[in-house]
């Protein structure tokens, strides 16, 4: 029989969308370097995917790497992770990292800017260099994420990282446009990876001009819709004075 | 009119006045578990959707009751504190990276109708499903202040190794505490003007609570 607790943190385990994000506990690290199989992954993701790109080969070079033997593998990831692919785990390494490091290496010159889309902008070019090292490989991960059995993972991460852009960059949003913002910024996060992938231009300037762009229409979007609600109450008041107007005249 | 239209478009307002001070050099106590964390996470989702709720129900009733001489005062200082609680919960939703409740725009909807509609019906029936609401959000919120009490307390402060609350998790349980002391006053003004005189009134106290406690399941969960 398991503990009530054990059972908990079972049930909690599968759930991967971060919730409560705590300013007075420790909060674990993204992409958890005190695991096993991160260990290998990260050994992986630095030593070996540049050269043989998101493979399951990448894994087992790196296990023998830091001391596992690779016949282990299987083990391992078969009872630590939803997925139980290693080729998988790996990129999903790469979007965690990047994602950490997004935030991590930019939090102070983000401090410095003054509005929201500014930051926004800022996270997003700053996410998308990351991928940088990687690029050449980098269908192999995203061909691997949108298999049908990784798909809901794969939307996971892209959730938490259109919620973790959104909120560094000062979101405010408190209904349901909490949804729509993030919804939004997931597509430009798609839209401007798949442009990215066969960028030739230097420095990616011409990714990082796309994503601005796509970054533009979500901002407009916003401004079209809070001047229509804007409007519409407007509209509402002054409708209601009118009613109001004739009924007292009698 | 446009102070109750207005709260159809909240937008949440700097946290710093609701929420416990930034820690200056980073946290002070050790992790919460994953069922402390989706814990709250599900308490401050669903105060959140019930004080949106509260705040326009008052707006619904308001609408009708803003002309009467002896209610006006009455559901203006009860929408009032209606008006902070939800304020604080933004904020604590905003600053704790709570998803609200994806059926907010119902929750919005719903509310309102339920106010004007009751409004409409009279004093009476409006007080009785105020009692009806208040009563519910009572034991919901002891529930949450049991629940906070019991199952948060084996979280180490990193200094002095000993159990104790961080700034944090006290901060939401004195929230609750007040707002739950608020709500009990509410459901005292809503009995001393005429609530149980409604009728019939065992009907509508167990429809509008019926209403009351699904709604609270489902925030909690959506």
């Amino acid at each position: 029989m398991l503990s009530l607790g054990q059972r908990f943190s079972i049930q909690a385990k599968r759930c991967l969308v971060r919730s409560f994000h705590s300013l007075y506990h420790t909060e674990p690290p993204i992409a958890d370097p005190s695991t096993l199989e991160n260990k290998i992954l990260s050994k992986a993701y630095t030593d070996f995917v540049p050269k043989e790109g998101f493979t399951e080969e990448a894994v087992n070079h790196a296990a023998a790497a830091v001391g596992t033997n690779p016949s282990t593998l299987g083990a391992i990831f078969n009872f630590t992770t939803p997925s139980r692919d290693m080729a998988m785990e790996l990129a999903l390494y790469h979007m965690k990292f990047a994602r950490q490091e997004m935030y991590e290496q930019n939090k102070e010159a983000a401090g410095k800017m003054f509005n929201e889309k500014d930051r926004l902008q800022f996270y997003m070019t700053k996410r998308l260099l990351l991928n940088e090292p990687i690029i050449q490989h980098y269908h192999q991960a995203l061909g691997r994420m949108i298999l049908p059995s990784n798909v809901s993972e794969s939307l996971k991460e892209l959730h938490n990282l259109a919620d973790d852009m959104s909120y560094y960059a000062g979101d405010k949003s408190t209904d349901f446009a909490w949804y729509s913002k993030r919804f939004a910024v997931a597509g430009a996060i798609i839209q401007s990876e798949l442009f990215m992938l066969s960028d030739h231009s230097k420095g990616f300037s011409d990714t990082i001009q796309f994503a601005t762009d796509r970054l533009q229409e979500v901002n407009t979007a916003g401004r079209i819709y809070n001047s229509f609600e804007e409007w519409i109450i407007f509209n509402g008041i002054s409708t209601l004075n009118m009613i109001r107007s004739q009924v007292a005249r009698g | 009119m446009s102070l109750i239209l207005r709260r159809f478009a909240s937008r949440a307002a700097s946290g710093a006045k609701y929420m416990a001070a930034k820690p200056v050099n980073g946290p002070t106590h050790d992790a919460l578990s994953k069922a402390q964390k989706a814990y709250l996470d599900r308490v401050i989702r669903v105060d959140q959707a019930g004080e949106l709720g509260a705040d326009l129900i008052y707006a619904g009733q308001y609408v009708i009751f803003g002309h009467s001489k002896e209610l006006r005062p009455v559901i203006r200082h009860m929408w009032d504190q209606e008006i902070h609680h939800h304020a604080t919960f933004d904020a604590l939703q905003k600053g704790l990276r709570v998803r609200p409740s994806l059926l907010t725009p119902a929750w919005k909807v719903g509310a309102f109708g339920l106010g004007l509609v009751g409004g409409i019906l009279g004093k009476e029936i409006a007080m009785a499903s105020t009692e009806a609401i208040e009563t519910v959000i009572g034991g919901h919120y002891n529930t949450q202040l049991r629940v906070l009490a019991n199952n948060f307390n084996d979280r180490k402060d990193l200094k002095t190794g000993e159990n104790t609350d961080s700034a944090e998790i006290a901060n939401i349980k004195k929230k609750i505490a007040t707002f739950r002391d608020q709500e009990s006053e509410h459901l005292s003004t809503a009995i001393k003007y005429d609530a149980q005189k409604a009728r019939p009134h065992w009907l509508i106290y167990e429809t509008v609570k019926l209403l009351t406690k699904t709604a609270v399941w489902t925030a909690e969960r959506v």
